[in-house]
């Protein structure tokens, strides 16, 4: 999806990952497993060791310690509050297209559903699904991009051509 | 607009029920952030049909008349001691709401989908989470989550009133939460409470509609309310704590028990909460399984006791993500194995049961959801669910540790 490693760059990245971790590390197994229990181990140590009155070091540490996943949040992500409200009319325009061509709550199939980034805005746009049959509106969700149109009407098709 | 609207008629109305139903003074009840789950647990016994309103009824009449719960009157912060805080909570809200009005991630969709429901008209989200036909996804969830925030946007069918309406609710929940450690926890140092804050998966959900967080703060509240012996507040919350997920169930088997556990007066009116998600949990399954619904998700069978390794080893790897957590969870850690307050002991045992409880679902649940746990799509979910109990510890030990080393 053209993310750098372990930043969820794109509008995709973050409709699939988004809410799984600040960025694609448990995606991707974590790669820097080892470097990240050493510090946790480390500071456990530390804070264990910490006399009562030292322990005023424990913010300082968690706000240390914040930084980087805060840089994601604020920042880096495709959600960041300075890009969300791209990312935001991205998503609105297809949900919009999905809802306008679906006509929900009329009856609708989903014949075909790639089970990627369409997935749960299809499943917003036609929150109940009929079973495919004679005279009920069918509609195919393909692909992995998030900005699509939809053309046709036996079956609509969104999303990448056949 | 439409959502603030419905949040105050729903809060007005849960803190006039709330009154009538526990003869509570109702100015204190309409203050109380709680009082909302009230009137969000009595729509729920609504559109569950005759046999919810019948047993919606019969809470109504066993909280009024006494009969199983005991409770302490609704303790509300006064305002002179919640105005230094205030400018601070309300910084809180304001980052929490100026969100665009769009979901983002995955789940955000699927919850609001089933939201869209409630504008077909009152009831047919739970209607349809128990029609086979309808093919909701995913199926056999328990349905309050997305119908509350149907009722917060007053049915309206629009992705920015239905966006609003969630965030407004999971403010409710931190406010829930607040409001219940409020005594515990007021002369936390503030430096503590932002470091706290800071960490990043926290802001991600913060603003988000997921569930997790919120069923973590709910939780956590509910253990306060425990704590505190104000149990008609605590049954409401379980059975609210109940409705919104599956994992609801074991929040409030972890958190009742761990109070009862660590009470030294047990006495059994304590586990009414426990007893009364039991009885909705049982119930939201056996109407799912007469419909023909299944959850897919959470069925159970014998424990795959070689993945228990694996569970440890992704646990660790997850809790460690420094992008995710900083070191939260090390701190966290070392304060619930040092400390020996009490409250910390309830949280801690609370935490442990409910990490025993939803280890032994991961170990006997179905294939898939240890491959999303191995895909990285459900532990740090899970442990943002724990987030909040964690959190509460950190601060009540960095109280104790501001305390102790104040000049005297």
């Amino acid at each position: 999806m053209g993310d750098e490693v372990g930043t969820l760059e794109s509008t995709e990245s973050v409709i699939i990952d988004g809410a799984n971790g600040v960025t694609r590390a448990p995606r991707q197994h974590f790669p820097d497993a080892g470097w990240s229990v050493g510090v946790v181990l480390v500071t456990l140590a530390l804070t264990l060791a910490l006399k009562s009155q030292r322990r005023r070091l424990v913010p300082v540490l968690l706000l240390l310690s914040a930084g980087p996943g805060l840089l994601q949040v604020l920042v880096k992500r495709a959600d960041a509050p300075t890009r969300r409200a791209a990312m935001a009319a991205q998503i609105s325009a297809t949900v919009s297209e999905l809802q306008a061509r679906s006509g929900w709550p009329l009856p609708v199939a989903v014949v075909r559903d790639d089970d990627d980034v369409l997935y749960p805005l299809g499943v917003y746009a036609m929150p109940t699904r009929a079973a495919p049959d004679a005279g009920v509106r069918s509609i195919e969700l393909r692909g992995t991009r998030v900005t699509v149109t939809c053309r046709g009407n036996a079956p609509i098709v969104c999303g990448d051509a056949p | 607009v439409i959502s603030f609207v419905g949040l105050a008629l729903l809060h007005l109305a849960g803190g006039l029920l709330r009154a009538a139903a526990t003869r509570a003074d109702w100015r204190q009840t309409l203050r109380s952030p709680a009082s909302i789950w009230f009137a969000l647990i009595a729509l729920y016994a609504l559109s569950l049909g005759l046999i919810g309103t019948v047993l919606g009824v019969a809470l109504f009449i066993g909280l009024r008349s006494r009969l199983t719960v005991r409770f302490a009157p609704v303790e509300v912060a006064p305002p002179s001691a919640l105005s230094p805080g205030a400018p601070w909570a309300l910084a809180l809200a304001v980052l929490i709401l100026a969100r665009p009005w769009v979901p983002t991630s995955w789940d955000e969709f699927v919850w609001l989908a089933k939201a869209r429901l409630e504008s077909l008209g009152f009831g047919t989200g739970a209607r349809l989470a128990l029609d086979a036909s309808a093919h909701l996804v995913p199926s056999g969830y328990p349905p309050l989550w997305p119908a509350a925030v149907g009722w917060v946007s007053l049915g309206v069918d629009s992705l920015p009133a239905q966006v609003s309406a969630a965030s407004l609710l999971v403010l409710m929940t931190l406010a829930t939460a607040m409001e219940a450690w409020w005594p515990r926890l007021r002369s936390t140092p503030g430096w503590l409470v932002i470091a706290v804050l800071a960490t990043p998966l926290f802001w991600v959900h913060a603003r988000s509609t997921y569930v997790d967080l919120p069923l973590g703060l709910l939780a956590v509240a509910l253990l306060g309310h425990v704590l505190a012996g104000e149990l008609a507040a605590a049954v409401v919350l379980a059975l609210v704590l109940s409705g919104l997920k599956d994992e609801g169930l074991a929040h409030v088997l972890a958190t009742v028990g761990a109070v009862w556990l660590v009470s030294p007066r047990r006495e059994w009116r304590q586990l009414t909460p426990a007893v009364a998600a039991v009885l909705a949990a049982a119930g939201w399954r056996a109407a799912a399984q007469f419909g023909g619904i299944t959850n897919e998700d959470h069925t159970l069978s014998a424990p795959l006791w070689r993945w228990l390794p694996d569970l440890g080893r992704l646990l660790a790897f997850h809790a460690s993500d420094l992008a995710s957590w900083g070191v939260f969870w090390a701190i966290a850690l070392a304060v619930g194995l040092r400390s020996t307050e009490s409250s910390t002991r309830a949280l801690r045992l609370g935490l442990l049961l409910n990490l025993t409880l939803s280890g032994a679902a991961l170990l006997c649940g179905p294939e898939q959801v240890r491959v999303f746990a191995e895909s990285g799509t459900l532990l740090n979910r899970l442990l943002m669910q724990w987030w909040p109990a964690a959190a509460v510890m950190v601060l009540l030990e960095g109280r104790r540790s501001a305390q102790a080393a104040a000049p005297r």
